[in-house]
């Protein structure tokens, strides 16, 4: 019995274990700021930027004086470009091949994106390349990429965003336009290094509230704990109280009963005794038990004044059973009458 | 007597029944055997062993005692055997010894110029023979049949043998080389198997320290009980009520003993009367004159484990008669009401 009770309450651990495992994971799991469900959060791969947010952008920094004549001259129209014209006003000369050389190529892959964008970056890095030439070689290569159907046009764009914020940090040296404020969303951060003003709107998720209250956590759960917890309680008191209440309704069904149908009322008076003893220490006689073997199985359960009592009943019954002492009879009624006043009062 | 009871009835409101009981079991066998043997510690531990052999004696049956050497079978005998003042003989078994050797033979008397009886040892109360085993299929046979008979032929010549008649004999179950095992059949004489084992630690430590002591007792025991009185208990013996719900808890329990998967040959009818008899016998020397569900449960095994022949395959597996029988009693359910 123990050993079920033990097995149940580690089985009710184990679960309140997994339970708080996995609802810590659940908050865990969550990067701060993002929201839990997927249907709430708007991913970058779906901005839509287009050309034209673009053109705007090169427009507005170009009447603010970020972008010289010369530098505005270059990328008039620019979202009407062709491929050629772009190619033709790119100042740099090794870009300019570069990118003719993959215009001839045909067939662009994702790799030769890929790689002419890490290109670029290299020329950016080692300051070989202005960011006019930037957006006009990003402009040929989103043509080329268009032409090819590459998924990296929207990467491109975003890039060419990326050069335009970057040009009006260098001229104006302006940052608070670009930062909205330190409580920034991890989503806001990701998009902190496009241009502000004509930037196409992004839906950015709101921050999540601080969470107080404990997860809402499954019914199922709930259901196996408080099986498990009602489980544990009735293997560790409930046999006590059932044979509380057993012991007391098994002794008054003995007042009530008449008669065990043996025809011998000292017989009978026996066999309720030993009905008795057994409800009194919740030892059953097993039918192959002889009388004295139950006695000394059951004696060690009982009280002393008690099992003395048993004892001598016992021994009366093998008198009267077994030795044909019919005065034998009248002690094992005697010793039932103190068994049962025994038994009432003890309940 | 009457008067007495009738006066002690008054004075402590006592029941005649007890001490009519007192008064029939005064000089119980078995109290007297138990005083001078286990009391004094002349023989140490051999209670249960001792009791067993006292109600076989009062059955009027014989033995079969199992145990390595060195273990008190023969001061177990012997120390019995003078206690009730009965005669004892010891024969050491032998593949050479012949049945004449044990049951007696005619010799040529020059003096009278005939022929006159030499009795063999078997003419006693308590005849230990040790290592049955060890004797030839011929002289075991004719052992056997002294046994069932009580009696004994010698050149055509009828000769009952002395009442109480008890053999008690010896078997080592280690040795199994030069021996010749007794057959079912012959097995089935023997009113009881007792298995005999070692003492425990304190015990030994009492044996060694009075081993000169004990065996001093034993030579100097003097008879507690005439012969005549011991004939007297084996009639009363026989007197000892058995209700009749006993008899059917006996036969079941020889029944379930064939009807046991494990068993290829089960008790007989001659194992119940056993049961019977050493059951009335255990009663008798537990100092009542009735039989309780208990006697039985107590003389099954020594009366019923040399009877029973476990499945060989099963017996390999560790199944022995005793957990047979022991399995049988735990299914067989006692007498109810």
């Amino acid at each position: 019995m123990r050993k079920v009770a033990l097995f149940s309450l580690l089985t009710l651990l184990l679960t309140m274990g997994m339970l708080i495992t996995a609802v810590s994971s659940e908050v865990d799991r969550h990067t701060p700021g993002f929201p839990q469900s997927v249907e709430s959060l708007q991913l970058p791969a779906i901005l839509p930027v287009n050309l034209s947010d673009v053109e705007k952008a090169i427009l507005e920094l170009s009447k603010q004086g970020v972008l010289s004549e010369e530098d505005a001259a270059k990328l008039k129209g620019f979202s009407n470009l062709s491929l050629q014209d772009a190619v033709t006003r790119i100042g740099n000369t090794e870009l300019r091949n570069s990118l003719l050389n993959l215009s001839n190529k045909g067939v662009l892959s994702p790799d030769d994106v890929e790689v002419f964008l890490n290109y670029l970056s290299s020329l950016k890095t080692s300051g070989a390349l202005n960011p006019v030439d930037e957006l006009l070689a990003l402009r040929a290569l989103e043509l080329l990429a268009k032409a090819n159907q590459s998924p990296y046009t929207s990467r491109i764009l975003l890039t060419m965003l990326s050069v335009l914020k970057d040009l009006e940090t260098q001229k104006s040296g302006n940052l608070t336009t670009f930062f909205k404020g330190s409580l920034q969303s991890p989503a806001e951060k990701v998009f902190q290094s496009f241009p502000t003003l004509p930037l196409p709107l992004l839906q950015l998720p709101t921050a999540p509230q601080l969470r107080l209250s404990l997860p809402k956590i499954p019914y199922s759960v709930l259901i196996i704990a408080g099986i498990c917890c009602f489980s544990t309680i009735a293997l560790l008191f409930g046999k006590r109280l059932a044979a509380h209440f057993s012991k007391k309704l098994n002794i008054r069904s003995i007042e009530r009963m008449q008669t065990l149908k043996v025809g011998d009322r000292f017989l009978e008076a026996y066999w309720l005794s030993v009905h008795i003893v057994s409800t009194i220490s919740g030892v059953k006689k097993v039918d192959s038990e002889t009388h004295r073997e139950y006695l000394a199985r059951v004696r060690q359960r009982l009280g002393p004044g008690v099992a003395d009592l048993f004892r001598d009943i016992t021994t009366a019954y093998e008198e009267y059973r077994y030795g044909f002492r019919a005065e034998a009879g009248q002690r094992i009624l005697n010793g039932f009458r103190k068994l049962m006043e025994h038994a009432r009062a003890s309940t | 007597m009457v008067i007495l009871f009738v006066f002690l009835d008054n004075l402590f409101s006592l029941d005649y029944s007890i001490i009519i009981v007192w008064c029939f079991f005064a000089m119980a066998i078995f109290d007297v055997v138990k005083k001078e043997l286990i009391d004094r510690e002349v023989l140490i531990e051999k209670e249960n062993e001792l009791k067993l052999v006292t109600s076989a004696l009062l059955s009027r049956g014989h033995v079969l005692m199992e145990g390595v050497p060195g273990v008190a079978k023969t001061y177990t005998s012997k120390a019995l055997a003078k206690l009730l003042g009965l005669s004892f003989k010891r024969v050491q078994m032998t593949p050479d010894l012949l049945p004449s050797d044990i049951i007696g033979y005619y010799v040529y008397d020059q003096r009278s110029g005939g022929f006159v009886l030499r009795k063999g040892p078997i003419f006693t109360n308590i005849l230990l023979v040790d290592e049955i085993n060890r004797a030839s299929p011929r002289t075991q046979s004719a052992l056997l049949e002294a046994m069932q008979e009580r009696q004994v032929t010698i050149e055509g010549e009828l000769y009952k043998l002395e009442e109480p008649f008890m053999v008690i004999a010896t078997q080592n179950p280690v040795e199994m080389e030069g021996v010749f095992p007794l057959p079912e059949a012959q097995l089935d004489r023997f009113l009881i198997k007792v298995v005999t084992g070692y003492t425990s630690t304190k015990g030994l430590v009492k044996i060694m320290k009075n081993a000169d002591e004990i065996e001093e007792a034993i030579e100097s025991l003097k008879p507690v009980i005439a012969h005549n009185e011991v004939l007297e208990e084996i009639r009363k013996v026989r007197y000892v009520r058995i209700d009749e719900s006993l008899y059917s808890y006996i036969a079941s329990i020889v029944e379930e003993t064939r009807r046991h998967a494990a068993v290829r040959l089960g008790a007989s009818p001659r194992a119940a009367i056993a049961l019977v008899k050493m059951a009335k016998a255990w009663a008798y020397t537990s100092s009542r004159d009735y039989v309780i569900p208990d006697d039985v449960k107590a003389v099954a095994q020594p009366v019923l484990m040399h009877r029973i022949i476990v499945r060989p395959e099963l017996e390999l597996q560790g199944v022995t008669p005793d957990k047979v029988v022991e399995d049988v009693l735990s299914r067989i359910p006692v007498p109810k009401p």
